[in-house]
């Protein structure tokens, strides 16, 4: 049963991997990006970690990907821009690939490790308890500085979204700029 | 029932596909997603460690290695905006103005 389960789960993992990154339109890509988000979580699960299962599909597969696909339709991609591939030696590609696969998988290969899942865990084991019992004692400060990271972020989106971004002294002005001029036509737009 | 070394096979595959769509793919958002990709394989690779000791700190480092995946988001995707609003395009091979 275990071993059925986590075959289905590698297979649509990594086959929803390589549609992602393969498919041509970066649409189908995010939606293919949801369906790796949640085979992780399920692997999550697997792996006696609750909470992160389902902060992994709030954060990843809600508010990420919800993200992307904004971000994609804002772009509204030309078709030409989509099909194109890098041009170049693609074996050569392949065979680096080969190389970290193989890497990895020699790295995980030759490590010690205790047996299978049938190894005790504690009761509750990643748990919401579990996870902010060592979150707010152990990782406190780490998790505080997070929170300045993620203002940093916040503060960073809406520098960058800006419309007049061109600094003053550049010959560049995007176009429209000069007759469209304030948020509002920034909203309006698009 | 399966064992955890099982899903560090796993995310190095991920890790190894979103690596691929890296270096094969010209769009700066689908790279962006494949970045993402790889962090995801990154955090099963916590997950699983997680697991086979026993310990729940790989769980706390996953808690944060999603923050830090939610803010980069924000701000690469604010960085694509910013270069498709300059350029029209989000082709990475022209935008190489960094490029020696």
């Amino acid at each position: 049963m275990g071993v059925l389960l986590f075959a289905v789960l590698a297979l649509v993992t990594v086959g929803a991997s390589v549609a992602m990154i393969g498919h041509k339109s970066p649409i189908y890509s995010a939606l293919y990006m949801v369906v790796v988000f949640a085979a992780t979580a399920v692997a999550f699960l697997l792996l006696e970690a609750p909470f992160v299962a389902a902060v992994q599909i709030i954060v990843y597969a809600g508010a990420i990907v919800v993200l992307f696909l904004f971000v994609i339709m804002f772009l509204s991609l030309r078709h030409e821009i989509l099909i194109e591939h890098r041009r170049g030696p693609l074996a050569l590609v392949f065979v680096l690939a080969g190389l970290v696969a193989g890497q990895l998988a020699a790295v995980v290969a030759t490590g010690s490790y205790a047996g299978d899942l049938r190894i005790p865990v504690p009761e509750g084991f990643g748990s919401v308890e579990a996870v902010s019992g060592v979150l707010f004692t152990r990782y406190l400060i780490p998790f505080e500085i997070v929170s300045i990271l993620l203002v940093v972020g916040m503060v960073g989106a809406v520098v960058l979204a800006r419309r007049d971004l061109a600094a003053p002294g550049t010959d560049y002005a995007p176009p429209g700029v000069a007759a469209a001029g304030g948020e509002d036509a920034a909203e309006g737009r698009s | 029932m399966i064992s955890p070394v099982a899903f560090l096979y796993l995310a190095a595959v991920m890790f190894t596909i979103g690596m691929v769509g890296v270096v094969l793919r010209r769009e700066a958002i689908i790279i962006f997603m494949c970045i993402e990709l790889m962090l995801n394989a990154v955090n099963l690779t916590f997950i699983a460690f997680a697991r086979l000791l026993g310990s729940i700190d790989g769980q706390a480092i996953v808690f944060f290695s999603l923050a830090v995946a939610a803010a980069e988001v924000v701000v690469g995707l604010g960085i694509i905006v910013a270069i498709f609003r300059e350029r029209a395009t989000t082709d990475v091979d022209q935008i190489n103005l960094l490029k020696f």
